[in-house]
C-alpha cells in the first residue's frame, strides 16, 4: 500500500510539471547513444563525385536523397527506436547513417522494419537498398543476396538466473527448456548444439528476460552483446561461458550488384581506417562492453561474402 | 507436400495442443459464462454490476493484449502457471464474456410467464434459474454457442504469440525449417476448418434434437 | 429483464440482498487488494517503474501508435465492407455460379484463424514474389477475414427489409439494380449500423496482430517502448487501458445507435475476434 501512495505522489509531482527524473534509479530507462549521431558522423567520409558512377545504385540513392535500409526498431544497442526523439539508435542504425552520409553527403536514412524472413524479398524487389539487421553471412543466403562486409562479428551466448548451476556450455541445455527470441538465429543454433533442448520463443528481448526471471525456461540464448546489456540492466541474471557460435554480420545488397558491393566494401574499409567504425562501436555496443573496440573482421573473409 | 508429410509428428503435436486449448478453455468459458449470466440476472445490484463490468472489459480488450499481460503479469502477483495453463485460463475468461452475452440473450428470450410460474410454485431464484429458465435458454442458444466455439478455436492460435506451440506455431516452425509455405499453411488451415466443421455438425445435431426456434 | 426471475423483494429478501451486496463488494475488494499487494511486493508498483508514463514523450509515442491502429482499422474496415457488400449481394443472387462461390468464401474464411492468414501474407507470399508493404501485410489479411463477417451482417440487413419494399420499387418501374441501390440498401444499412460498429470494434482489436507483423500500431509500439525502457508490464498495462477506453467508447456508441433505431436484431456472432 505504501507503493500506492508513492505512485500517487509521483503522479502529483509530475502534474506540477516536474518531469525530470532523478536518474539514479536502476529501473529508470537507460538512454544509450549520448553523443548524437550528427556529431558522431560530423567528419565521416563522403564519397568523391567520381565514385558515384552514372547509372549505378549509388547514383539512384544520391538522386533520391535518402538511403532506404531494411532494419529493426526493437533491437537494443543495434537498431532501437528512441521514443523520445523518434531517432533510431545503435550500431547497425549508425552504420546505416554513415553509409548514407558517404553516398548522399548527409546521414539521411529511412528504416523499413523487416521481418527476418522477408529480407531477401525486400532486396530482390528493390524495396530497400541495403539491409543492416544482424544479417549473418551464409553461403545459402549468398545465393539470393550479395553481402558486403562482414562489418561485425558476434556470437550467441547463454544467460541464466544468478542462482542457476550446471549450465556453462550449450551441451548443458539438452533436456532443458530454453528461451529464445521468435525467428532469431538462436533457434537453429540451439537445435544444432543441443538437439534435446525444448525451445520456447517470445517476441522481444524484454519478454525473453522477463520469461527467464519467471522461470519459463532455465536459460536464454541470444546475441552476447544484448545479453551483456540485459545483465547490466538487471542484476538477477548473468551471462555464462563464451559465445558458442561465430556470426559474421554482412550488409545485405541486391543479388549480383557487384558494382555496389565493391562501393560499399570500399566505404567499409574507409570507416575502419578512419576510426569511425570504432567510434560507432564505442557509442553503441561499447556502452555495455568493457574495454576498447575489437578489431573489425576482415572484409570478404567469410564464405558467401 | 513432402514438407508436410516429413513433419507430421510436429503437426500432430501442435494439433493436440490446439485441441487441448480448445476443449479446456471452452469448458472453462462455459462455466464462467454461466456464473456471469446468473450474476447479471440476479436481484443483487452489486453482482449485476460486476457481471456487466466483466463482459464490458473482456469484450473491449484484444485477446492478444490479455495474453501478453497474463503471461508476464500474473507471475508478478504470485500466480505462477505454465504457458499452456495461462493461455487456457485467459482464453476461457475472454470467451466467457461472449458466452455470457449469448446466454443472456437466451434468458431474455424465455417468456416472463415461465419465471412467474416457477416463482408461483415457490422455487427460489437459484432453483428457478437452474430448473426452469436456463434449460430453456440453453436450447435457444445452441447455434450462437456453436459460433462462440468456432471463434474460440480460431482464437487459440493467438497462444502461438506467447510461446505455446500449438498448430499455428508448429506450422510456422516447420515453414522456417522447410520454406514451403503453401502446403504447410494450407494443411494447418484445413485442420482448423475440420475442427470448425465438427463443431458445426455437432451443433446442427443438437439443435435438431433439442432446439427451439423462437 | 430484471424482474423475470424475482419479485419485488420483501424485508427478509432485502436483508439478504444487503448481505450479498456487502459480501460481494468485500470479496472483490479483498481480491483486488491481495493482487495489488503482491504486485507491489514484486516491485511492480515502484514509482520509478511508472514515472516514464507520467511524461509526454512516452504518451506521444503510444498515441502515434494509436493513430496507426486507427488508420489500419479504418482502411481494413473500408476494404472489408466493400468486399462484404459484394459478397452479400453475391449470396443473395439468383445465379448459382455467383451464389455458391460467395457462400463458399464466407463459410471457409470464418473457419481460418486471422493469425494464419497473417502468416501466409508475411511468410508465404514473399516467396512467390509478392512482398506487400508492412501496412498492407496487416490490413489485407484482416480485410479478407472480416469481409465474411460484414457479408453476413449486410445479408441479414437486406433480408430484414420487407419484401414489399423491393416489390414496390420494381412496380414503379425501377430496375432490380436501382431497387437494390435506392430502396433496399439504404434501409438495410440503417438497420445494421449497430452491428457494423460492433464488428468494427472487433476489427480494431484485430489490428493488435500488428504485434506479429511489426507494423507500428498500438500494441507493437508498446513492444518497442518496452524494449527501450525495459518496463514490460507497466507498458502493456498502459496499452491495455488505452484499448479499453477507445473500444468501450465505440461500444457505447453502438448501444446509443441501437437504442435510437428500432432495427433488426444484430446477427449472431459467428466470427472470431482477437
Amino acid at each position: 500500500m505504501v507503493s500506492l501512495k508513492r505512485v500517487a505522489a509521483v503522479a502529483a509531482v509530475s502534474m506540477i510539471g516536474l518531469s525530470a527524473c532523478s536518474g539514479t534509479d536502476s529501473a529508470a530507462p537507460a538512454v544509450p547513444g549520448e553523443p548524437k549521431a550528427g556529431d558522431l558522423l560530423a567528419d565521416a567520409p563522403v564519397a568523391a563525385a567520381a565514385d558515384i558512377l552514372p547509372g549505378s545504385t549509388m547514383e539512384k540513392i544520391k538522386k533520391r536523397g535518402e538511403l532506404i535500409v531494411g532494419g529493426s526498431l526493437d533491437a537494443p544497442l543495434l537498431s532501437q527506436q528512441n521514443p523520445v526523439s523518434g531517432e533510431i539508435e545503435g550500431f547497425d542504425a549508425d552504420m546505416g547513417k554513415a553509409l548514407a552520409k558517404y553516398i548522399i553527403g548527409e546521414p539521411k536514412v529511412k528504416i523499413v522494419n523487416s521481418a527476418s524472413e522477408t529480407r531477401e524479398a525486400l532486396l530482390a524487389n528493390g524495396t530497400v537498398d541495403v539491409v543492416f539487421q544482424t544479417y549473418t553471412i551464409t553461403p545459402e543466403r549468398a545465393e539470393q543476396v550479395s553481402f558486403a562486409g562482414p562489418y561485425y562479428s558476434s556470437g550467441l551466448s547463454i544467460a541464466v538466473k544468478k542462482d542457476t548451476t550446471g549450465i556453462t556450455k550449450p551441451e548443458d541445455l539438452n533436456g532443458k527448456t530454453v528461451i529464445a527470441g521468435a525467428n532469431t538465429p538462436a533457434i537453429p543454433a540451439i537445435k544444432k548444439a543441443a538437439p534435446q533442448a525444448k525451445i520456447v520463443t517470445f517476441g522481444s528481448d524484454p519478454e525473453c528476460v522477463q520469461a527467464l526471471k519467471q522461470d519459463r525456461g532455465v536459460a536464454y540464448v541470444q546475441d552476447e552483446t544484448l545479453l551483456v546489456a540485459d545483465a547490466q540492466k538487471d542484476p538477477s541474471i548473468q551471462v555464462v561461458g563464451k559465445p558458442f557460435t561465430s556470426d559474421p554480420y554482412g550488409i545485405g545488397l541486391k543479388h549480383g550488384d557487384d558494382q555496389f558491393k565493391k562501393f560499399v566494401n570500399d566505404w567499409l574499409t574507409k570507416t575502419q581506417s578512419s576510426g569511425l567504425w570504432q567510434r560507432i562501436w564505442k557509442n553503441s555496443l561499447g556502452t555495455v562492453v568493457q574495454g576498447e573496440a575489437p578489431a573489425p573482421p576482415q572484409i570478404g573473409s567469410v564464405p558467401g561474402s | 507436400m513432402s514438407a508436410v508429410l516429413d513433419h507430421l509428428p510436429e503437426f500432430w503435436e501442435g494439433l493436440l495442443v490446439t485441441l487441448q486449448l480448445t476443449a479446456a478453455s471452452f469448458a472453462g468459458a462455459a462455466a464462467v459464462g454461466l456464473v456471469i449470466t446468473a450474476m447479471r440476472v440476479s436481484p443483487v445490484g452489486v453482482l449485476r454490476a460486476i457481471g456487466t463490468a466483466y463482459v464490458e472489459t473482456f469484450q473491449n480488450l484484444p485477446l492478444l493484449v490479455l495474453l501478453v499481460l497474463a503471461v508476464f503479469g500474473l507471475p508478478e502477483i504470485g500466480i505462477k502457471a505454465g504457458l499452456l495453463t495461462t493461455a487456457v485460463v485467459v482464453i476461457a475468461l475472454y470467451e466467457a464474456a461472449y458466452i455470457a452475452e449469448a446466454l443472456r440473450s437466451g434468458v431474455n428470450a424465455v417468456s416472463a410467464g415461465q419465471g412467474e410460474a416457477a416463482r408461483a410454485l415457490g422455487l427460489s431464484f437459484g432453483q428457478s434459474l437452474r430448473h426452469v429458465v436456463l434449460p430453456q435458454a440453453l436450447r435457444t442458444v445452441i447455434q450462437p454457442l456453436g459460433n462462440v466455439f468456432i471463434a474460440l478455436t480460431m482464437n487459440t492460435s493467438l497462444a502461438a504469440a506467447v510461446g505455446v506451440v500449438d498448430l499455428t506455431a508448429a506450422a510456422n516452425r516447420v515453414n522456417l525449417a522447410e520454406a514451403q509455405p503453401i502446403p504447410i499453411f494450407v494443411g494447418a488451415g484445413l485442420a482448423y476448418a475440420l475442427i470448425a466443421a465438427c463443431a458445426g455438425f455437432v451443433t446442427g445435431r443438437l439443435e435438431r434434437r433439442l432446439g427451439m426456434v423462437r | 429483464m430484471s424482474n423475470l426471475l424475482f419479485d419485488e423483494p420483501g424485508p427478509r429478501a432485502r436483508r439478504r440482498i444487503r448481505i450479498a451486496t456487502v459480501a460481494g463488494t468485500v470479496a472483490v475488494l479483498a481480491l483486488l487488494a491481495l493482487a495489488v499487494r503482491q504486485f507491489a511486493a514484486n516491485g511492480q508498483l515502484d514509482a520509478a517503474r511508472w514515472q516514464p508514463y507520467a511524461t509526454w514523450p512516452m504518451w506521444r509515442y503510444l498515441l502515434s501508435g494509436l493513430w496507426s491502429t486507427a488508420l489500419a482499422a479504418v482502411v481494413s474496415a473500408a476494404l472489408a465492407m466493400a468486399a462484404g457488400l459484394a459478397l452479400a449481394m453475391g449470396r443473395l443472387s439468383r445465379r448459382r455460379w455467383v451464389r455458391l462461390p460467395a457462400a463458399a468464401y464466407v463459410e471457409a474464411v470464418r473457419t481460418i484463424p486471422a493469425l494464419l492468414l497473417v502468416y501466409v501474407v508475411l511468410f508465404a507470399l514473399p516467396r512467390y514474389g509478392l512482398d506487400l508493404p508492412l501496412f498492407w501485410k496487416l490490413t489485407v489479411p484482416l480485410a479478407v477475414s472480416n469481409a465474411a463477417a460484414f457479408a453476413e451482417i449486410f445479408r441479414a440487413g437486406i433480408l430484414s427489409v420487407e419484401r414489399g419494399q423491393g416489390e414496390a420499387g420494381l412496380a414503379v418501374g425501377l430496375t432490380p439494380g436501382q431497387t437494390m441501390r435506392m430502396i433496399v440498401l439504404p434501409q438495410a444499412a440503417r438497420r445494421v449500423l449497430p452491428s457494423i460498429v460492433s464488428q468494427s470494434v472487433g476489427l480494431l482489436k484485430d489490428t493488435s496482430l500488428g504485434f506479429v507483423v511489426s507494423y507500428a500500431e498500438l500494441l507493437y509500439s508498446g513492444k518497442v517502448l518496452a524494449t527501450y525502457n525495459g518496463l514490460l508490464i507497466q507498458t502493456y498495462i498502459v496499452v491495455a487501458l488505452i484499448y479499453l477506453v477507445v473500444n468501450a467508447s465505440l461500444s457505447k456508441l453502438a448501444r446509443v445507435l441501437e437504442a435510437r433505431r428500432p432495427g433488426v436484431r444484430p446477427p449472431r456472432r459467428r466470427f472470431a475476434r482477437v
